[in-house]
C-alpha cells in the first residue's frame, strides 16, 4: 500500500481529519502531564533504554533462561520462527483441546501474524474481547491504532454496527449504553469459551513468567475462565529480571494514555489448577531486525502508541493509511524489515520532525532509523519513482553550478510569468492545501555578490 | 550424509547468536530514596480516587456494617477476607470458575497498596479463584493502611515473583474509552472499585 493514497481517502473529508487529530493529540497532551508528574521520567527513559540494550546484547541467553524457568513452573513453550509457523501452533493446541470458541485479548502480534483469519479458515469462532477490537471486528477493520484500536471510528458508527449485531436501539450512541451492551454481549462469550489467547507485554528471563495489562479486565477474565490459556510474544518481549517491571511499568500506561498504571497489570507463573499455559515465542524477522546496527533498537518498542500520538502524519492520515499491523512512526521502521518493497513508501510518511524520539520512553532514534531506512530504500530502487527523479534531478543540480543558476534564473522568470495555478499543477502533493510562496526577484548569489561582501565590514 | 532439519528453535537462536550487537553492560538498578509514612497514604488515597475508586479509612469492626449500608442490594458477596463472611454463596461448592458469574461483591484482602498509582497487589492466595477480582459486579479490597509503599520499584522488592503462580495489580475499576475516549467504568469486570485502609 502506497502511504499517499491511502492516505487521500482518509483526508477527504476534512472535519473527520480535525477531529481525529484532536482526538490523538489529546491522549498526547495527557502523556506529557502524567509524564510531568514524575520528576525522574527522563532517568527512567535512560534506565529503560539501558535495560532494552543489555537485552538484545544477550537476547538468546535471556530467552534460553526464560524458557527453562518457564518449563520448571509448569508452562508449555512452542518457538515459531515465522507468521505461519506461529498460526499453524496456536491451532494445533487448540485443536488438541477441542476448542470452538475462543476469546482473546488484544495482541499486535496475533495481528502481524494474521491469526483471526487463519483460525476462522479452520472453524474456530474467534472473539476480540477488548471493546475497541471488538468494533473493528464487527466493522471487518483492522485496528487503526496499536493502543486504542477504534479510534478512528466515531460513535455514531459504532452505534450502528451495535444494532446491527448486538440489537441495541437504533440511533442509540451513548457510549455508557453501548459499552453495557458489549459487556453483556462479551460475558456470555467469556462464559462459552473453550480457550483464551493473550498477548505479552513483558516476559521476564529470571522468574519464567510473563506480564499482561488491560485496562478492561478482559485478558484476565478470558483467562481465567477457560481451561487453556495461549500466550504469543515476540522474542523482544523480554526482559532480564523482575525488577525491571518497576521501570517500564512506571512509563508503559502515562505514555499511552496518561494513566499511571494500567488497572490491570497480571503476572503468569503458573498455570491455574487443571488448566494449561503455552507461550509461543515468535521471530517473524525479529532476529533479522537485530543484525541491522542502524535499525536494532526498534527492538525496543514497548507497543505504547506515544509515537503515533504525537506524529502530525499520523494524526492526519489515520492509522489505516498506513496498511501494516502497527502503523505510524514505529510501524514505518518496523515494516520495512518484513517487507521493503511493500512498505517503501512508509519512511517517507514523515516529516522527520523528532517527535517521536522525543516521547519514546525507550529512546528509539525513531526519525534517524526513518531517515536512514529512506537511504536504504532508495538503495534497493524501491523508493516511488518521482521521488527518485527529483532527487537525481536535484542532485544533478547542486553538484553543477552552472546548471543550477540557469535552472533558478529559469524559475523566478516562470514565477512572473505564469499565473500560480499553473504552476502549482507542476507539484500537486505539494499544493494541495497550500500554495506556492512568492518567488524573489534575485538568487541569494546575486544579492550577496552585491551586498554581501561590503555589509561584513 | 543425513540432514537433520534444524527446529525453529534452534534456527532462531542461531540468527540471534549471529545477529546479536557486542555485549552490553547489565543495568544495576539504582537504590531510589524510599518515602514513608503519611505523605505516601495522603497520595494513595489520592491516587484511587483518580483512577475512578473510592479510598477510605475504616476501623475492622465497622467494616462489616459498612458494607451492608453501602451494597444494600448485594445478594450475593463472596469475601476471602475474616472482616467479612460469604453471603448467598457457599464457597466450597465452586469447582467451575464459571459458576462465579452473578457475584455482586467480592471482598479481598489487598497484600499492599502503591502510593504513584493506587495500586493494590493481590496474589492467588488472596482471591480464592483467579476470576473472582474480574468476574464480580463490585469490588471491596482491605488493606493495611501501613503497607502502602512509594512506587513501582518498592513494589516489586515485595514480591518474590518466583513463588506468586498468579497476582495482579489492581487499580480502580474495569474501564475503557474506546468509544470516542469516552470513559466508562465496567467495561468487562467490576463497576466499583472500593479500597477500605485498616489499623
Amino acid at each position: 500500500m502506497h502511504h499517499p493514497v491511502a492516505a487521500e481517502k482518509f483526508i477527504q473529508d476534512t472535519p473527520r481529519v480535525n477531529w481525529h487529530n484532536k482526538a490523538v493529540w489529546y491522549v498526547r497532551e495527557k502523556r506529557d502531564k502524567a509524564a510531568q508528574d514524575i520528576p525522574e521520567w527522563e532517568q527512567l527513559r535512560d534506565y529503560a533504554s539501558a535495560i532494552k540494550t543489555d537485552t538484545i546484547s544477550k537476547l538468546d541467553k535471556y530467552l534460553i533462561e526464560f524458557e527453562q524457568r518457564a518449563i520448571e513452573n509448569g508452562i508449555k513453550i512452542h518457538w515459531a520462527k515465522d507468521a505461519d509457523t506461529h498460526n499453524k501452533i496456536v491451532h494445533g493446541i487448540l485443536d488438541t483441546h477441542q476448542s470452538r470458541l475462543v476469546v482473546k485479548s488484544k495482541s499486535m502480534l496475533t495481528e502481524e501474524c494474521g491469526l483471526n483469519p487463519y483460525l476462522e479458515a479452520k472453524g474456530i469462532e474467534v472473539v476480540d474481547t477488548d471493546l475497541g477490537e471488538r468494533v473493528i471486528q464487527f466493522a471487518k477493520e483492522d485496528p487503526s491504532h496499536i493502543v486504542m484500536p477504534a479510534i478512528h471510528k466515531k460513535k455514531e458508527e459504532i452505534g450502528e454496527l451495535f444494532y446491527e449485531h448486538l440489537e441495541t436501539e437504533k440511533g442509540n450512541d451513548d457510549p455508557n449504553y453501548l459499552t453495557e451492551a458489549a459487556r453483556h454481549h462479551l460475558r456470555k462469550k467469556f462464559l462459552k469459551a473453550d480457550a483464551a489467547i493473550t498477548g505479552v507485554n513483558f516476559a521476564i528471563a529470571e522468574t519464567g513468567g510473563f506480564v499482561v495489562v488491560t485496562n478492561e479486565g478482559n485478558a484476565d477474565m478470558g483467562v481465567n475462565l477457560t481451561p487453556l490459556h495461549i500466550a504469543s510474544m515476540g522474542i523482544e518481549k523480554i526482559i532480564p529480571k523482575a525488577e525491571h517491571l518497576g521501570v517500564f511499568l512506571r512509563l508503559l500506561a502515562r505514555s499511552a494514555t496518561g494513566q499511571p498504571i494500567t488497572t490491570y497489570t497480571s503476572h503468569f507463573h503458573k498455570p491455574r489448577e487443571g488448566a494449561q499455559l503455552h507461550v509461543v515465542i515468535v521471530d517473524n524477522g525479529r532476529s533479522r531486525q537485530l543484525g541491522q546496527e542502524d535499525f536494532r533498537r526498534s527492538l525496543h518498542c514497548i507497543r505504547c502508541g506515544a509515537c503515533m500520538n504525537t506524529c502530525p502524519v499520523y494524526r492526519r492520515s489515520g492509522g489505516h493509511s498506513y496498511g501494516y499491523s502497527v502503523p505510524g512512526p514505529i510501524g514505518s521502521i518496523l515494516s520495512p524489515n518484513m517487507d521493503p518493497e511493500k512498505h517503501a513508501s512508509l519512511p517517507f510518511a514523515s516529516t522527520l520532525c523528532g517527535s517521536c524520539s522525543a516521547v519514546c520512553p525507550v529512546k528509539i532514534d525513531v526519525d534517524k532509523q526513518l531517515y536512514k531506512w529512506r537511504q536504504v530504500i532508495t538503495e534497493k530502487g524501491f523508493a516511488p519513482n518521482k521521488k527518485t527523479l527529483t532527487i537525481r534531478l536535484g542532485k544533478f543540480a547542486f553538484s553543477h553550478p552552472l546548471t543550477f543558476r540557469i535552472f533558478g534564473s529559469l524559475s523566478r522568470k516562470a514565477g512572473r510569468i505564469f499565473p500560480k495555478k499553473l504552476l502549482n499543477t507542476f507539484f500537486t502533493k505539494w499544493t494541495t492545501g497550500r500554495d506556492l510562496p512568492d518567488l524573489p526577484k534575485k538568487s541569494f548569489r546575486d544579492w550577496y555578490l552585491k551586498n554581501g561582501i561590503d555589509s561584513h565590514d | 550424509m543425513v540432514l537433520i532439519p534444524m527446529t525453529d528453535r534452534e534456527q532462531i537462536l542461531n540468527t540471534i547468536g549471529a545477529n546479536k550487537p557486542e555485549e552490553a553492560q547489565p543495568f544495576i538498578m539504582p537504590t531510589v530514596q524510599k518515602e514513608k509514612g503519611v505523605t505516601i497514604e495522603k497520595q494513595f488515597i489520592q491516587m484511587v480516587g483518580h483512577v475512578g475508586g473510592v479510598c477510605i479509612r475504616q476501623h475492622s469492626k465497622q467494616i462489616s456494617d459498612m458494607i451492608t449500608v453501602r451494597y444494600p442490594h448485594a445478594k450475593k458477596i463472596y469475601s476471602c477476607t475474616k472482616e467479612i463472611s460469604s453471603i448467598g454463596f457457599n464457597s466450597e461448592n465452586i469447582s467451575n470458575p464459571i459458576d462465579l458469574n452473578g457475584v455482586d461483591l467480592a471482598v479481598l484482602q489487598g497484600c499492599f497498596g502503591v502510593a504513584e498509582n493506587g495500586a493494590i497487589w493481590i496474589s492467588e492466595e488472596e482471591m480464592m479463584h483467579r476470576v473472582l477480582p474480574y468476574i464480580a459486579e463490585h469490588l471491596v479490597i482491605l488493606l493495611d493502611h501501613n503497607s502502602i509503599v512509594a512506587n513501582m520499584h518498592d513494589a516489586y522488592e515485595q514480591i518474590d515473583l518466583t513463588q506468586v503462580p498468579y497476582g495482579t495489580f489492581i487499580s480502580g475499576p474495569s474501564k475503557t474509552a474506546d468509544i470516542e475516549q469516552t470513559l466508562v467504568m465496567g467495561a468487562q469486570g467490576p463497576r466499583s472499585h472500593m479500597v477500605i485502609l485498616t489499623d
